[in-house]
């Protein structure tokens, strides 16, 4: 266990440092924010001056190194654009993010595994098509569309719902519908894949044979067989979510990273948008190592640190 | 060999744990969430309170950065005020901080200032603290928007002469200072380092900043101690919302009182106030680039733009087709500079520079901004390098998205592009600041260093009133006679939506910038 926390410690490291540096540089390469901050007709000295007190004067492998070197003191630079220190500002964005998407994820993986179940179980018939062609339609409709199309029919003609903005659970609803929408089609075929596979395998006839009801065959036996895919997909999902519902925030006015992201990017904030890769990054990490242990802990042949 | 082997719980236990997991992290979700309320539906924050929804995320709280197009909204005429007031209709200054102005050479200026004035925080404002606030400003390292476009360093000093006077001293005469100043709003200077940018603003205006955390809604609240009438609305809360058709939603639903910049899709919806705005769409041409270093060929595009069809078409109607780049109001505006769609002149012009061997065939790029005002993705650049090839040209359309547009076209546009479409917004109201702006020789992105224009631009800064005018309108007749590098395509518009029956507001053309809540009433 130590040695395999250890190893993926190490790849965790690793690929952060690459990330981060990968993002350094190509921010840069988009050419100096100072043009953004200063007015158009900003003299040379004016653009040279703001880029030396935003540390934007060296080149850029010397900006790195300044950069990693703060990155080891915990200082992660500062905003442009809300004038404090980067960090603060993803901190105090990411738990209305983490927030949304694991909401998502639980409402998704409750669906999925319900309708993919039902699905396989009844597999060519009418319910199997109309789930199949449920969950194709849901993961292709583009989400802004669909965010927008929310938004026309449940607060602007209904009138039941908020059209955007963060508060009570009435503010949830519109989001994690866009959002969840998504996962729910994905994973719905993936489940529906998985459990016809286990449902054909030996035992499950076996335990058919042996006379096991219908409900404890599907959601005890075969399952518990079927969730490794399930994981897998719901953990790439899950990241794609943690990682900022980048135009579902946006269209809600969500106060979360992902709306964060899209502004800093926009105004060229590179320190924010470090952090926020820093962050989603190292988040995104621990997620796979969590969906590693539950590998093991669903199907216990599965060995860590191998 | 495995190091670890998780622990094997029976499958009934650990179904269990699942959905216990589940409800439990469901339930404590939806539980912080439900804690963690910002803003409610339905109109304001109670009281006789209003919210409005804003497009741009303000990048500085800072008043020395309050001339910018994302801070104006929230801080200009709210929370601060400048020295001279400029009417935004007519344009005609009056008093504000200062009640009044005197020089004698354009080189001093002295400002008396209003008594008894107070800042939110309970300080009085000064001569002193006029001045200090003004050097801020002019210090380079506070990097303030105002530095550059509003004051230069020709304001080499600004000092309390007594404890209501402030005086300017100026490098070179300028006659239009105080008309500079109507945009310069005034705050105090922070304590411990003066270049620090300022997070929470204190000014002297109707309203008191409150708060404002990232994400959520910018909120103000009116100062009692205001020196002037005391506003009809308590408390305006301003959201930020970046989708044009999530503000129309907003404002559908009756989230907010105040909807601001509504696409042309939704001008037409209930509450919506069509006003037109001090920006025009024009194209800046290089006159280095071929084939547009002929003169003929560059007029020969101002003929082949039919600037009406673009307005009924691509700005939906909204909008009035431009003859110059800065609206008829403006000092300088010359009624002799036009621009007609004929599309026979254009071809005739094309055919006698080929003639003379210039290369009219030569491909170009026609550079647009994605997200500009008015341009509608790229659905303006398509069109217009549509029209131009049908006289004959050959362009082609090279979009970008508006900050990239920002950044490589504030220098000379690199790599040199042809043709670049740019709004300019003159709330100045004086012709010299869009003339010498974009074609004085030290404008970052001027094409031009012309020495008969400079002559002309030299003395109109040094002029006053009917002069200045006569100066301004021959300059501008030059450019469009002799240089053609500005072709004017629209004076645009925007659109406001008011939702709340009993707010009564007329926009003006400095209304997108400078959102004075203190013009609102509610019956």
């Amino acid at each position: 266990m130590t040695y395999f926390v250890l190893q993926r410690l190490r790849h965790g490291v690793l690929s952060l440092l690459g990330i981060v540096t990968l993002v350094f540089v190509l921010a840069r390469l988009t050419g100096s924010p100072a043009r953004l901050y200063l007015p158009e007709d900003a003299t040379d000295e004016m653009v040279e001056s703001f880029n030396q007190q935003h540390g934007l004067d060296g080149s850029i492998p010397s900006q790195l190194i300044d950069y990693l070197g703060g990155v080891i003191r915990l200082d992660f630079g500062d905003s442009l654009l809300y004038n404090e220190p980067a960090i603060s500002t993803v901190l105090q964005r990411y738990p209305a993010t983490l927030q949304l998407a694991a909401v998502t994820m639980v409402i998704a993986l409750l669906v999925s595994i319900v309708l993919g179940s039902m699905s396989a179980n009844r597999r060519g018939a009418k319910s199997d098509s109309v789930s199949r062609l449920g969950s194709l339609t849901a993961l292709s409709v583009p989400d802004f569309w669909i965010g927008i199309m929310a938004i026309t029919v449940f607060a602007v003609y209904l009138g039941w719902l908020p059209t955007s903005g963060a508060g009570g659970i009435q503010y949830w609803i519109l989001p994690l519908l866009t959002l969840s929408l998504r996962p729910i089609g994905i994973l719905t075929q993936v489940v529906r894949s998985s459990m016809i596979t286990a449902l054909e395998s030996d035992y499950i006839k076996v335990a058919r044979a042996k006379g096991v009801s219908q409900g404890t065959l599907i959601y005890k036996h075969a399952l518990r067989n079927a969730a490794i895919p399930i994981v897998t997909v719901a953990g790439v999902l899950t990241a794609q979510v943690v990682n900022g519902a980048l135009v579902v925030e946006t269209v809600f006015g969500w106060p979360g990273i992902g709306n964060l992201m899209v502004t800093s990017i926009k105004e060229r904030d590179f320190a924010v948008i470090q952090a926020v890769v820093l962050v989603t990054g190292a988040a995104i990490i621990i997620l796979n190592f969590l969906i590693d242990l539950a590998y093991s802990w669903i199907n216990p042949q599965i060995r860590l640190g191998e | 060999m495995s190091k670890f082997q998780a622990r094997v719980l029976r499958p009934a236990r650990r179904a269990r744990l699942i959905s216990g997991l589940a409800v439990a992290v469901v339930g404590c979700l939806v539980a912080t969430g439900c804690a963690s309320g910002d803003g409610s539906p339905g109109s304001g924050s109670g009281g006789s309170g209003i919210r409005v929804v804003l497009s741009q995320t303000p990048f500085s709280l800072d008043p020395c950065d309050s001339n910018h197009s994302a801070n104006g909204p929230v801080l200009l005429g709210n929370i601060t005020e400048s020295l001279v007031d400029m009417d935004p209709d007519s344009g005609d200054l009056g008093p504000g901080l200062a009640t009044e102005w005197t020089t004698t050479d354009n080189i001093v200026w002295d400002l008396t200032l209003r008594p008894d004035v107070k800042f939110h925080n309970g300080e009085s404002m000064t001569a002193e603290g006029v001045a200090a606030w003004f050097k801020r400003i002019l210090t380079p390292e506070t990097n303030c928007y105002l530095y550059g476009s509003v004051l230069t360093d020709n304001v080499q000093d600004v000092v309390a002469v007594d404890e209501s006077t402030v005086s300017f001293k100026l490098g070179t005469p300028d006659p239009v200072l105080p008309r500079a100043l109507a945009f310069v709003s005034v705050g105090l200077v922070p304590e411990g380092d003066p270049t620090e940018k300022i997070n929470e603003p204190v000014g002297t205006g109707p309203y008191e900043f409150v708060s404002y955390s990232p994400g959520s809604d910018i909120k103000l609240e009116r100062f009692d101690d205001y020196w002037g009438e005391a506003p009809d609305i308590e408390s305006v809360s301003f959201a930020i919302r970046e989708e044009s058709s999530v503000r129309a939603a907003m404002a559908k639903a009756g989230e907010v009182d105040v909807a601001t910049a509504i696409g042309p899709q939704d001008a037409e919806m209930d509450g919506a106030v069509n006003y037109p705005v001090s920006e025009t769409l024009y194209y800046r041409l290089d006159v280095n680039h071929a084939p547009l270093n002929d003169k003929r060929v560059r007029e020969a595009i101002g003929y082949a733009i039919d600037r009406q069809t673009l307005v009924d078409n691509v700005l939906g109607g909204l909008g009035t087709p431009a003859n110059e780049i800065f609206v008829d109001s403006v000092l300088g505006y010359s009624d002799n500079v036009t621009w007609s769609f004929d599309p026979d002149r254009a071809k005739e012009l094309l055919a006698e520079a080929k003639a003379d061997g210039v290369d009219v065939d030569a491909e170009f790029e026609v550079y647009g901004q994605a997200n500009d005002r008015g341009t509608n993705g790229s659905e303006l650049e398509d069109t217009v390098s549509a029209m131009l090839n049908q006289v004959g040209l050959n362009s082609k359309v090279v979009i970008v998205e508006d900050r990239t547009d920002r950044m490589e076209s504030a220098n000379p546009p690199k790599p040199p592009v042809a043709m670049v479409q740019n709004t300019h917004g003159n709330s100045t109201r004086d012709g010299y600041v869009s003339l010498n702006g974009k074609l004085g020789c030290q404008a970052p992105q001027t094409p031009v260093c012309d020495d008969e224009l400079t002559a002309i631009l030299a003395k109109a800064a040094a002029a006053s009133e009917d002069e200045r005018d006569e100066l301004l309108q021959e300059a501008a007749e030059y450019q469009r006679e002799n240089l053609v590098v500005l072709i004017p395509v629209a004076h645009l518009t925007d659109t406001i939506v008011i939702t709340n029956p009993k707010l009564k507001y007329t926009p003006n053309p400095a209304t997108s910038e400078r959102l004075v809540i203190a013009d609102m009433t509610l019956d």
